[in-house]
């Protein structure tokens, strides 16, 4: 579903990513963890062309993300992006938030979309701030309103890049609740997160990066018991000793 | 004495009223005109196209490095050299316009890009195409801070509007040089002057205090 060939890219001199080669099926969950400066979250943002790339090629359902002739727009309306900083439309509520994309982009009329949006927002948890302001709301319920919103698009792939790294620690569960839910619903999922709780009971495997590559991928169970690489076992002592 | 003089303005308030009429229209067209065309070149400048981008840089850095007293000559008395003729209101129009756009499209561009980029990554994954995101996500939030220096602009415009007399038009301004001559107490005649532009730009500025108040206060409920 997800194809990474041969992708290069540079920022100035740092070789942010180098030569990674990827593939995520349909349903799967990938968890790309690593230190920071490895290149995962560059990575993510690739996947829906946020980021151009230098070489090689990534393909969305066979489609080339980068070719100039894809219509990035229509593809983009087909993959959700949650941010780790939120980057919900303050002067929004929340259920407009939630409804902007379905009626500008996929055209259904606004009752279909308020329906939609209520059903999606219930199940996030968070129908009752449906009138309310991002600003009126805690980190944890306008993470959880963001991924409503990609949700609303009913996305084939949704991608997090560190959707609770910006959250205060009591709320971190209540939105690993919601993608674990989606994972069970068989979402296509690209994860950039610290979480390895998360990792280890949902991912369908996890890729480790550090300096622009790819240097482990494995199943959660042999990831944290039996790391391949010297680099691995070293930042799983640092993030799993406390 | 006094009194006769101001019996005598007294006389001569129609024509003053003609001139603020003149003063009127020229500002009013030239602040429509011009912020049509400042919200094009902001919009277009924010939006980082490479060639584009420093041909409206030199645009702006032009309007704002000369005098507009040279750019009304430069329309006026040199086009016509080029064989670009015009009448003086279409010239003072065109001139005040296009010498208001580069401010305005200062005001516009600034306030674009306070816009966080994650608010723009955001739209842009949704699949909002590039006008859907500048309608309904960027412009929205950008109008906040634009507003108040907006029409602050105006207020500089109107008063700007007043170099027009140097090519012939009766604005206030040059009706007040016409009269001075025949009731020669200059304070008078160019105390109304004054009073005539205080009266339209006296609202202008309350408003721009309006909205940079309204920016505040919201804020602050945020």
């Amino acid at each position: 579903m997800i194809q990474f060939n041969q992708v290069n890219k540079w920022f100035g001199k740092l070789h942010v990513l180098n030569d990674i080669n990827l593939d995520v099926e349909s349903g799967k969950v990938a968890v790309i963890c690593g230190p920071s400066g490895s290149g995962k979250s560059t990575l993510i943002r690739c996947i829906n062309r946020l980021e151009p790339i230098a070489s090689g090629e990534i393909l969305v359902d066979d489609i080339p993300v980068h070719d100039r002739k894809t219509n990035i727009t229509r593809l983009r309306a087909e993959i959700g992006f949650v941010f780790q900083q939120f980057n919900l439309y303050p002067h929004m509520t929340v259920l407009e938030n939630v409804t902007l994309a379905p009626i500008k982009v996929r055209k259904i009329t606004r009752s279909e979309a308020v329906d939609l949006s209520m059903g999606i927002l219930e199940k996030v948890g968070i129908h009752d701030k449906a009138g309310a302001y991002p600003a009126q709301l805690s980190g944890g319920q306008q993470q959880r309103v963001a991924i409503a919103r990609g949700l609303a698009m009913r996305p084939k792939i949704m991608l997090f890049d560190e959707p609770t790294s910006a959250l205060d620690p009591e709320m971190i569960n209540e939105v690993l609740d919601v993608m674990r839910n989606l994972a069970h619903e068989g979402m296509t999922m690209v994860v950039v997160t610290h979480e390895m709780g998360f990792a280890r009971e949902v991912a369908s495997h996890i890729i480790f990066m550090d300096q622009g590559q790819i240097i482990e991928k494995a199943m959660p169970a042999d990831f944290f018991t039996h790391p391949k690489s010297g680099r691995t076992r070293l930042f799983l002592s640092k993030i799993l000793s406390h | 004495m006094l009194g006769y003089y101001f019996n005598n303005l007294l006389g001569t308030l129609p024509f003053f009223m003609k001139g603020l009429w003149m003063t009127i229209m020229v500002s009013g067209i030239s602040l429509v005109a011009g912020s049509i065309l400042g919200f094009v070149v902001g919009i277009t400048r924010s939006s980082r196209i490479p060639v584009l981008r420093y041909v409206l840089a030199a645009y702006i850095d032009f309007m704002r490095g000369t005098p507009f007293l040279v750019q009304i000559f430069i329309v006026f008395f040199i086009f016509p050299e080029w064989g670009i003729q015009m009448d003086a209101f279409t010239a003072a129009v065109l001139s005040l316009s296009v010498y208001a756009g580069a401010y305005v499209s200062e005001i516009v561009s600034g306030g674009m890009d306070s816009i966080p980029p994650g608010q723009i990554e955001a739209a842009a994954s949704s699949g909002l195409s590039w006008f859907q995101r500048l309608r309904y996500v960027i412009m929205p939030q950008a109008m906040r801070p634009i507003l108040p220096p907006l029409v602050g602009q105006y207020v500089l415009l109107i008063k700007d509007s007043s170099v027009i007399s140097v090519i012939g038009l009766t604005d206030v301004t040059r009706v007040g040089w016409l009269t001075v001559q025949r009731i020669p107490e200059g304070l008078m005649v160019f105390g109304l002057v004054g009073i005539l532009y205080f009266l339209i730009c006296y609202p202008l500025i309350r408003l721009s205090n309006w909205f940079e108040n309204r920016l505040t206060i919201q804020e602050f409920k945020i």
